[in-house]
């Protein structure tokens, strides 16, 4: 009866389940399966982090429909490089080096030798090539496969240790932004020798809980919905770069994944040390938590603020380039200008937060794009109510009971639309804008998302999945007309036209040059309300670890568990004592 | 016995059964949401994009789900299946199927509530019963009012107050979830004493909110027992209080009380669902909760088919047994 | 008695307080968060900036609004099913029995739920007065069911039927008079429900967002820790009007049970 329980797991099994006589003996195989590997793994051995957001407990694999590479899958795929944007850091991992042709048509990889695989087989470039050239042919088939099959025309494997990309076009960004693993995104590579044979938008890589085929020192111990478990492999031996001398063992020998949707409940744990990292957290709890916890920690310590990282996420009040009012510029103007950003970084976020003046994150590889950009002169932040009323009365409003209407009597509306995490802000902005005169109000309907793709939204706030490092061309891609991603409605054929010229150019001039006179119409027309950086405040334990990075020890990665650098912050851990 | 009375009665849960399927299946699609597009934009969120098109990557997932075929088709496909007891796979969580979460949820649910409930049903109705007997107690009727205090006060409040209290400020009890954060489950009494340990708070404030509405409940109903002509004659023939107690009024009022029982379990089971959220814990509460917040049809059909057998098939044995507890009961009158 | 004391002193109270407050305190972004209670906001202001009391003050009648409105249209439903369901039986009873007891096997909260979902949009507080009403009338019509049937075998019924009364006429002039104390406190304890319902969805997220509402309040407490924060000035006020509302309630069906069945009457 219990083996037959175990082995079906279609709906034989519930039939059985139903069955009054046999539901305690159900109940009871259900923890059997659980039994099999318990090995005890003391709490200062154990790195164990909490977040929200639910995966189903066999997605092993990041490029299944459906598939999540946070939550522990990552630390499974070893990237070709480790990458940290904020700050610029780039780590060659599996990858000794690499470099572009003249034209930056082709990019070779020079491969590391002596990687092996956990099932023993040895890992060298034709796992690379394989991967790059399937992902290619598959393209969109697989989640994360866009880009590949977009931009590479062929793969070519030269040796055991040097594969060459060859572009339709050229791609000098192709490395930063598809190839390291930083942050989101990256490159997983996958041993030909199983994923040759499997469906990848199917294949879960769960392998019925033995995990995936690695060459990481990660071993999947137990998943579910609540909680995922991975042990560290025991010996040296085991781990390619422990033998090779590359590098030691990570300490941790177990790393917990915690699921935890409320914010009380994360920040009480941190505070009793009972998880070592957190999520993002608001402010005030993780000032909370300093307080009561010498041992909890942030980004930017204990002492100030902002208590987090900038993330490449920076937010804006999204305004439907298609409604009657929104969609002229004076009148996106005018909302700019009524909105004082510095009140709504107080009241928000007690000061802890940062304005963001354009759609791309504050990172160190953007700095000279931002700083040309700067030099146009236009300040999206300014808070200037008199402008902006302005603006307004030279489109044709006017100011009637204390809202701005125009010739047929109609209100200008901005009511807001989004979700959780903008809840701090969105209600400031809602109010400020009623005191301005717009006809404002924030909510949070489960339909949300919904109404933001299809566009059926008048206002929102979200955050923008362009460029983090090089060029801003990708943010700049995401307002062209009928791009996916260009929510806003915003159609200038003048600005379409710059862009596609941005795409197919290599002369770094030429790209400045054009990004600028791109970004002129851009700021004139003002698609989106730029606002605050997005930042990833998440709390820290050290009771059991230190040497988490820092902006106060050494920041050399972006430490947030859900990105793919926690696999190298892992190996950088120290337990205490 | 009345075989007719039983029949119709078995009868009424089939159509139960039916209606519950149905309103199952058209209520969420009704609101017009689209949950694969919903899923597609979350994990773009959670997880920088992935560049390219998503068009056909939600074209796949709707195909896959069957939600491209036409309503008339879905239904039948649906009701089969569903007598199948066969779920489908879960859209927010693919490729886990609903059974499988249900199946893994059930037993935590099953194991809080049925304790829970029943402690308080007979911890509230005793109470209540033993306040209206011994008159003169003023200690004893002060607790009414508390009781109902705490009955008046949402589930779910109480549930948080009561983990800022115990499991936060004094630490007594763990903080969230059906077991600690470092056990991996497995068949052990050192496992099980975990469970055990983790489900005092939620069951107390289950216990806590119910308790006073049973114990009102069985106190309005003594009373009217005790105006009852047999008790007067069951005291004046000189019987022990306590068989009086026992045998004629609380037998008696406890009729009454059972019935209500039988009516109240939808309830009892909302109540529930707030408190399972409220603690984390891993039952069919949260798991429904999740399936509705991203509007993952297969998992909030799979849940409330259960739920709704349950209670039907609780209310149904309830009434099945009742005649035989109380024989005066006219079949009839049904 | 007891509980009517109650509710019409805090009635007067709130009065008191609805006429001198400036409704504008209520707004998000009003003041500094976060302030424990002083001279200028007596219950100090909660992490939008608003002032607690203001915003207790105009929250409450609204919570109230949608108990009331919910508990009417459970109410008026559960008179009209069940006393045709008890008067007239037969076909009719039949009908109404089955349709509530195929809805008694749902949870309303997931009822609701689904409802609040489908709502496109922002919800105000009359939609969710309408949605939890909807869930509302099943027990009421059950209870009044059986009393009807009761009452139907009093003499002075059958009497007023062999008389050649309309049938109506039974119902608005011998029946309803002498059901009027229980459908009171039905009322009253629907009311109640409805309340308690209405609050756990808000408290879920749900609701109508731009209120003031106790169930917004709660849901927005939840939402920013304020337990964990230790700003005791914005949770706990919620708490205890929900909670002096629901005793009043309460006792004033106990008293309208009282009313209806003397026998009940004991020493409290």
């Amino acid at each position: 009866m219990i083996q037959k329980c175990l082995s079906n797991s279609n709906y034989t099994n519930e039939v059985i389940m139903f069955n009054a006589k046999n539901l305690f003996l159900y109940v009871l195989s259900l923890f059997l399966p659980f039994a099999l590997i318990a090995k005890e793994v003391p709490r200062e051995k154990t790195v164990i982090v909490g977040s929200r957001g639910i995966t189903a407990k066999e997605v092993w694999s990041p490029y299944l429909l459906g598939g999540n590479h946070q939550k522990g899958v990552s630390f499974f795929y070893e990237p070709l490089y480790f990458a940290d944007n904020l700050n610029g850091h780039e780590y060659p991992w599996l990858a000794e080096s690499h470099s572009y042709n003249d034209d930056a048509t082709r990019l070779t990889y020079t491969i590391r030798k002596g990687v092996f695989w956990s099932d023993g087989q040895e890992f060298d470039a034709s796992d690379v090539a394989f991967s790059l050239k399937k992902l290619s042919e598959l393209g969109s088939d697989v989640r994360l496969g866009g880009n590949y099959k977009t931009f590479i025309k062929d793969v070519e494997l030269l040796s055991a240790t040097k594969v060459v990309i060859h572009f339709h076009a050229p791609a000098p960004r192709f490395h930063d932004e598809v190839i390291a693993q930083k942050g989101d995104s990256g490159f997983f590579v996958v041993p030909e020798h199983v994923w040759s044979s499997v469906d990848w938008p199917q294949y879960t890589n769960y392998n019925d809980g033995s995990g995936p085929v690695t060459t990481s020192p990660w071993r999947l111990n137990y998943s579910d919905e609540n909680r995922r478990v991975l042990d560290r492999v025991d010996s040296c031996d085991d781990y390619w770069g422990c033998k090779t001398g590359f590098i030691n063992l990570p300490e941790p020998e177990r790393y917990i994944w915690l699921r935890m949707e409320d914010d009380t409940s994360m920040a009480s744990a941190v505070i009793k040390n009972e998880i070592d990292q957190t999520h993002d957290l608001r402010v005030e709890l993780i000032q909370q938590a300093i307080e009561k916890n010498e041992f909890v920690t942030t980004w930017s310590g204990r002492e100030k603020g902002p208590y987090g990282l900038v993330s490449w996420w920076p937010s804006s009040l999204y305004v439907n380039n298609r409604d009657k009012h929104l969609s002229k510029a004076n009148v996106r103007w005018a909302i700019s200008k009524f909105i004082d950003r510095d009140k709504v970084n107080d009241f928000a976020f007690a000061n802890n937060g940062q304005v963001s003046r354009y759609p791309w994150p504050a990172f160190k590889g953007l700095s000279d794009i931002t700083a040309s950009v700067d030099s146009l002169g236009v300040n999206t932040n300014e808070y200037n109510p008199s402008d902006a009323e302005k603006l307004l009365t030279e489109a044709g409003y006017t100011k009637k009971r204390g809202f701005w209407v125009d010739a047929s009597g109609n209100k200008i509306t901005c009511n807001i639309v989004a979700f959780g995490i903008f809840s701090d802000i969105g209600p400031v902005i809602a109010q400020t804008l009623v005191n301005a005169g717009i006809e404002s109000s924030y909510s949070e309907p489960p339909d949300a998302i919904d109404q933001l793709t299809t566009g059926k939204y008048n206002c929102s706030i979200f955050g923008h999945n362009g460029s983090q490092t090089g060029s801003i061309y990708t943010t700049l891609s995401m307002y062209t007309t009928d791009n996916s991603q260009n929510r806003w409605g915003y159609s200038n054929s003048a600005y379409d036209e710059i862009v596609t010229k941005i795409a197919t150019s290599a002369n770094q001039n030429e790209i400045k040059d054009l990004t600028n006179q791109a970004m002129k119409i851009w700021l004139s027309d003002l698609p989106d309300i730029p606002l605050t950086e997005f930042f990833n405040r998440f709390a820290i334990s050290e009771k059991y670890w230190t040497n988490w990075p820092t902006m106060t020890t050494d920041p050399y990665m972006n430490g947030l568990h859900l990105h793919t650098g926690m696999a190298y912050t892992l190996f950088k851990l120290k337990a205490r004592n | 016995m009345n075989i007719v009375y039983y029949i119709r009665r078995i009868f009424l849960f089939i159509i139960v059964i039916i209606t519950a399927i149905s309103l199952n299946f058209f209520l969420p699609r009704w609101t017009g949401q689209d949950p694969v597009q919903q899923k597609i934009v979350q994990l773009e969120i959670e997880s920088g994009g992935g560049g390219g098109e998503k068009s056909e990557l939600i074209e796949s997932y709707r195909k896959k789900f069957g939600l491209d075929k036409s309503l008339a088709d879905q239904y039948l496909t649906y009701v089969i299946s569903t007598l199948k007891l066969d779920f489908g796979y879960s859209i927010s969580l693919y490729p886990s199927k609903v059974a499988d979460l249900i199946g893994r949820a059930l037993p935590w649910t099953l194991g809080l509530l049925t304790v829970s409930t029943l402690i308080s049903f007979l911890v509230g109705s005793l109470v209540g019963a033993y306040l209206t007997w011994s008159r003169g107690r003023k200690i004893l009727e002060s607790i009414i009012p508390i009781l109902f205090v705490f009955s008046a006060i949402p589930f779910y409040l109480l549930g948080l107050v009561l983990i800022w209290l115990f499991a936060f400020e004094l630490s007594w009890f763990p903080l969230f979830g059906g077991y600690r954060p470092t056990t991996i489950p497995d068949n052990s009494l050192k496992f099980f004493l975990e469970v055990l340990e983790h489900s005092i708070l939620p069951a107390f404030s289950i216990i806590l909110a119910q308790s006073g509405f049973w114990a009102l409940g069985m106190r309005s109903m003594m009373v009217t027992t005790k105006g009852e002509d047999y008790m007067t004659l069951a005291e004046a023939k000189g019987l022990h209080s306590k068989r009086i107690f026992f045998n004629y009024g609380v037998r008696n009022a406890i009729l009454p009380q059972v019935t209500a029982l039988a009516l109240s379990l939808s309830h009892i089971i909302s109540g529930a669902i707030l408190v399972e959220i409220v603690f984390s814990y891993p039952g069919i509460g949260s798991l429904l909760y999740q399936g509705i917040k991203a509007f993952d049809y297969f998992i909030i059909q799979g849940v409330v088919f259960i739920l709704v057998i349950s209670i039907a098939f609780s209310m149904l044995l309830i009434d099945l047994i009742y005649p035989l507890i109380d024989p005066r009961v006219k079949i009839s009158n049904l | 008695m007891l509980g009517l004391g109650i509710l019409l002193i805090s009635s007067l109270v709130w009065f008191a307080f609805y006429l001198v407050v400036d409704f504008n305190h209520a707004q998000a972004l009003s003041f500094r968060p976060s302030q424990p209670p002083s001279m200028d906001h007596w219950l100090g202001t909660d992490r939008m900036g608003k002032d607690v009391l203001t915003s207790i003050v105009i929250g409450t009648p609204q919570t109230i609004q949608i108990g009331v409105v919910a508990g009417g249209i459970g109410i008026v439903l559960g008179v009209i099913l069940g006393f045709m369901a008890g008067f007239f039986g037969g076909i009719i009873d039949y009908v109404i029995k089955f349709i509530v007891d195929v809805f008694q096997s749902i949870p309303p909260l997931v009822v609701l739920i689904i409802f609040a979902i489908s709502i496109p949009g922002d919800m105000t507080i009359l939609q969710l007065s309408l949605i939890v009403g909807v869930t509302s009338w099943l027990g009421p019509t059950r209870v009044l069911r059986s009393q009807v049937l009761v009452m139907k075998e009093l003499n002075y019924v059958s009497l007023s039927r062999f008389s050649g009364l309309p049938s109506w006429k039974i119902i608005f002039m011998e029946i309803l008079p002498n059901l009027l104390p229980y459908v009171m406190a039905n009322f009253v304890m629907t009311v109640a429900g409805a309340i308690l319902a209405s609050i756990g969805i808000e408290a879920l997220g749900l609701g109508a967002f731009s209120s003031n509402s106790l169930g917004m309040t709660i849901y927005w407490n939840i939402w920013y820790s304020s337990l964990l924060q230790g700003w005791w000035w914005w949770w706990s006020p919620p708490i205890l009007i929900i909670i002096l509302v629901f005793v009043s309630l309460y006792l004033i069906s106990q008293g309208l049970d009282e009313w209806a069945n003397p026998r009940l009457k004991t020493k409290f």
